[in-house]
């Protein structure tokens, strides 16, 4: 769970002669130089008998009068000493796109979606700052006014457009206008191809694709391709120089005019800015499908949740010896996703409660479900689900305050904030905690017309990007959401798989129930095998499969065999028993 | 130009060695990198686990690329041979390997996407478990030839054993084969006894190419009778060769193999079944000295005296016991050819030795080793040669079996 596997092939002795020569150069230049690129070879291949056991970089790690000794790096490791250090926005992505302005979207014919998203928080903290005047009732009923600043551009969002992002208007989204938000998402089906095509690897089995829900997920992001396009004219401007005694003439651009447009866009700004490794193993972490590279520089998408109940490989006649068994592990899962600390939804107030799951109660939907609780425990936790937030029932002080300021306290007992939610998700009993982390998560608050996802609007609220300030970005993390086709709404939920992991449509449920029965209670085993060279290959090329011999099924964690001329050795086997 | 495939080597190639295919007419389309040849096996009988990923190969400046696909179909066979023998001839399926190849090419456009075609499917060929040395293959390559044209196009049995070997008068003698083409032929075998007299047994086989045929050999099993006495005469002929080969419209359709019967006294005629080096099993009589032995592996550990224990009961235990039986059987006086023979049944892998029960009146199959890791096969000085063979049962049991059972 925190690492991708890759292949390799180590401990190869290559004679020194006039042909290895002529590839790796004479030995003592190793000795004497050394660098980097002196002792990588890209392009090798290991064969036997024709089969294509590995492909990669050679990497020289010694040499001497008689041999080079080294080790092949896999084409997935090269990938990711590549990437290491770097994050995917860093990667050439189409940049000058203009946006295609349309009312649905569709996985099917577009890159991006652009669902509308309701974000109040869009413009803080840019630009001019105006005061508007508010209303409020006093203790008496009375209306009473008071001022309170705001930025310009937030209230011109609020007052012409709602606060939503990619508001629809007719045929078209608007994307004219003072404080208009336009922001197209990337389809993940489509981020994934591209991550992949960039680095001359290509998907082929896509498991998340033939999910008809999975395949609608587009990646959140905080970034407005509508800029302030400026109407400008060159004008003489006379002022006194102080340093010269004397009235200068300077040329400056005025600005006459400003509109505000959609201008291309890059989709480098629609990318979260993470490592290439976190983003796909997030990915794995978070849906549970895992991606198998495979020596051809094809990649599958594996649903790994399927793989316990799917039909073994009979691999019994191979098997020689006896199984070694490890000792069971017995560990309780806890999932944990990043929260996005910049999404003042969740953000800054989320507490992990984790180790207080004995005091939750179960979740009521709405506020007053919460107060209509009759005689809760001290110390009970309950989620509300509308607000997304977790209240204690606890001694408090309530604190209020008249129209001058003035505090007046008293000893209560009420239902207290004390985080946002979810919570991490946890499965099982036992002491040992085992983390699965993914840096990948879901907009936590949606407002359903009628409860239907087809009229689903996301709440998030959370600064926004703009080209011209890039000075005051703000990054965004991973996060997920269902794209509705043909509307355009974005939900949590579609197709009966829901982004949060709980409930019985929750990811828990829908995509690791079966493999976490399997991961919590597992038990390594170890066995071996006189494999025929195609067989070999068989396996490598399925090991994400199950397998079984008489003894039972079991998966396959790695697999080793050692290869000389004309020999394949006895192949072990380490994995788990399912 | 269009990709096409040719499959090298012929129709029906043995699996150890190089079964090479040449996938050529390619070329990269201007503006594309990564540009590679492809080729797919396809297993036509779902007999073979076949990883399911195509090969690629970057083609050389004729714009071909050479496959061997040898590592991909080399899987193990469930070997198998009739005995007691029953009938004359037996045909197998399960043992040739039926594949098609088809060839396409990949390369990554000038948009960075990735692109590949696939060509028609190559005619279905076949493949048998076996190989020969590189030395044979560097002979055959040098004079042009290859194992199809020596072996199947020439219609010979798939045998190196000797002509003209003796064999005991009860063994199992077998010849395989596998034909160029759909066909059907005369078994025939030539029995000729000690008085120049002689007897043919024949029978019609239909052969297919997708087959492999074992033939039976020994008249005895073909209801021949071995030795006649004649009724004025009261003299009694032996059968003292017999000759195998196939025939059609009574023309030698195979090649033809010579036996001769091996008469002397032999008091427990041991025989060995191997699977030879192209696909054939080949069948050895030992005539010389056998040894039963008994190997025994065990662990022994203490256990404390109980207070109730009786005499009975032990303090040292053997909770792991295992045997194995052994033997050292001599091969008995051979041929010059015999013995160098038996080089073809030392390097095998697959190996049965067929033992007598006390009455001799059945034998087993025992699956079996050979531990001889050094042998003197011929000495030229010495007019006699003969070899004692160190062997081991193929399985270690904490069971023994009861060789006194009549069946």
């Amino acid at each position: 769970m925190d690492d991708i596997p890759g292949n390799a092939g180590l401990g190869i002795d290559i004679p020194v002669n006039e042909f290895s020569r002529a590839i790796f150069g004479n030995p003592e230049r190793f000795e004497k130089y050394g660098s980097g690129s002196d002792r990588k070879f890209p392009g090798f291949e290991i064969r036997q008998k024709g089969v294509l056991l590995e492909r990669g970089t050679f990497v020289i790690t010694g040499a001497d009068q008689e041999r080079y000794t080294g080790w092949l790096q896999s084409e997935l490791g090269v990938l990711g000493e590549e990437q290491r250090d770097k994050f995917i926005d860093e990667l050439p992505w189409k940049t000058q796109q203009t946006f295609v302005n349309k009312v649905t979207y569709s996985q099917i014919t577009d890159e991006y979606a652009a669902p509308t998203i309701h974000n109040q928080a869009f413009w803080e903290g840019k630009g001019k700052q105006i005061t508007e005047v508010r209303k409020y009732q006093d203790e008496e009923g009375v209306w009473q006014k008071m001022d309170e600043t705001i930025e310009y551009l937030t209230a011109r969002f609020r007052d012409n457009f709602s606060y939503l992002i990619n508001q629809r208007e007719g045929s078209s989204i608007k994307s004219t206008g003072e404080g208009c938000v336009v922001s197209p998402m990337l389809f993940l089906q489509y981020v994934l191809k591209e991550i992949f095509r960039m680095h001359q690897w290509y998907i082929n089995r896509n498991d998340l694709y033939d999910n008809i829900a999975m395949r609608e997920l587009f990646i959140y992001n905080n970034f407005n391709i509508v800029r302030p396009l400026f109407t400008k004219e060159r004008v003489e401007f006379s002022e006194f120089d102080r340093e010269f005694m004397r009235y200068i003439t300077r040329e400056l651009d005025r600005i006459v005019g400003v509109s505000w447009g959609v201008a291309t866009f890059s989709y480098r700004d629609l990318i979260p800015h993470v490592p290439l490794k976190d983003f796909i193993l997030g990915l794995q972490n978070y849906l549970n499908y895992v991606f198998f590279f495979r020596t051809d520089k094809k990649i599958d998408i594996i649903d790994r949740d399927a793989i316990p109940d799917s039909t073994p490989i009979d691999i019994d006649s191979y098997f020689v010896n006896e199984w070694i068994m490890g000792e069971r592990s017995d560990s309780r899962l806890k999932f944990i996703a990043e929260v996005e600390k910049n999404d003042g939804i969740q953000g800054e107030d989320w507490h992990d409660l984790s180790d207080r799951l004995d005091d939750f109660g179960d979740p009521v939907d709405t506020y007053a479900d919460l107060l209509a609780i009759s005689d809760p425990d001290i110390g009970e936790l309950r989620l509300v689900i509308e607000e997304n937030k977790i209240y204690e029932w606890k001694w408090s002080i309530y604190i209020g305050e008249d129209e001058v300021r003035r505090e007046h306290q008293e000893d209560v007992l009420r239902w207290e904030f004390v985080s946002t939610g979810p919570q991490p998700y946890q499965y099982g009993d036992a002491d040992e905690i085992e983390e699965i982390r993914t840096e990948f998560s879901t907009l936590l608050k949606f407002f359903k017309a009628f409860g239907l996802d087809l009229l689903s609007i996301p709440y998030v609220r959370q600064h926004g990007n703009i080209d011209i300030m890039r000075s005051l970005w703000s990054d965004f993390s991973p996060r997920l959401v269902f794209n509705v086709s043909f509307s355009g709404a974005a939900t949590d939920e579609l197709g009966g798989y829901n982004l949060n992991w709980p409930g019985e449509n929750g990811l828990f449920e829908k995509r690791w129930k079966r493999w976490s029965r399997l991961w919590k209670n597992r038990l390594p085993v170890e066995g071996y095998f006189d494999f025929p060279l195609s067989v070999i290959d068989y396996i490598k090329m399925n090991i994400h499969k199950k397998f079984r011999t008489r003894h039972g099924e079991f998966i396959i964690q790695e697999m080793e065999t050692e290869f000389g001329i004309e020999k394949v050795g006895i192949t072990k086997i380490k994995g788990f028993k399912v | 130009m269009a990709i096409s495939v040719t499959v090298l080597g012929g129709s029906l190639q043995l699996t150890g060695n190089p079964v090479e295919v040449k996938v050529s007419g390619g070329s990269a389309p201007a503006g594309s990198t990564d540009y590679k040849l492809l080729l797919k096996v396809i297993d036509v009988d779902s007999s073979l686990l076949m990883p399911p990923v195509p090969d690629g190969i970057a083609p050389d400046s004729n714009g071909e690329a050479i496959f061997d696909i040898s590592g991909k179909v080399d899987q193990p066979v469930q070997l198998q041979f009739q005995f007691p023998v029953t009938t004359s001839s037996v045909a197998y399926d399960s043992l040739v390997f039926a594949i098609k190849v088809q060839a396409g090419e990949s390369y990554i456009d000038s948009f960075g996407e990735l692109q590949e075609s696939w060509g028609p499917q190559s005619s279905e060929f076949h493949l048998l478990k076996g190989g020969v040395s590189k030395r044979q293959i560097a002979i055959w390559r040098t004079a042009g030839t290859n194992f199809y044209t020596q072996y199947i196009a020439a219609k010979k049995f798939l045998t190196h054993r000797p002509w003209g070997d003796f064999v005991h008068p009860t063994q199992a003698v077998k010849l395989w084969f596998i034909p160029s083409e759909a066909t059907t032929v005369t078994y025939k075998v030539r029995c000729q006894y000690d008085d120049n007299t002689e007897t043919s047994y024949t029978t019609s086989v239909s052969l297919t190419t997708d087959k492999i045929y074992e033939f039976n050999c020994n008249p005895k099993y073909l209801n021949v009778p071995l030795t006649v006495t004649g009724q004025e005469t009261g003299i009694t002929k032996r059968l003292f060769l017999f000759d195998v080969r196939l025939e059609k419209d009574n023309v030698a359709y195979s090649d033809e193999y010579r036996f001769h019967y091996d008469w002397r006294y032999c008091e427990r005629p041991f025989f060995i079944l191997f699977q030879n080096s192209i696909g054939g099993i080949d069948d050895v009589y030992l005539g010389g000295r056998g040894i039963d032995k008994f190997s025994l592996e065990r662990t022994a550990v203490t256990k404390p005296q109980a207070r109730d224990a009786r005499v009975y009961d032990p303090t040292i235990i053997t909770p792991h016991s295992l045997g194995q039986n052994s033997w050292t059987i001599n091969t008995g006086y051979k041929s010059i050819s015999q013995m160098l023979h038996l080089r073809d049944m030392l390097v095998s892998r697959q190996k049965w030795l067929l033992y007598p029960n006390m009455p001799m009146t059945v034998y087993l199959i025992i699956p079996i080793i050979i531990d001889n890791s050094d042998s003197l096969l011929v000495d030229y000085s010495s007019d006699l040669h003969e070899l004692d063979l160190e062997i081991s049962e193929a399985e270690k049991s904490q069971f023994s079996f009861d060789n006194r059972l009549a069946t």
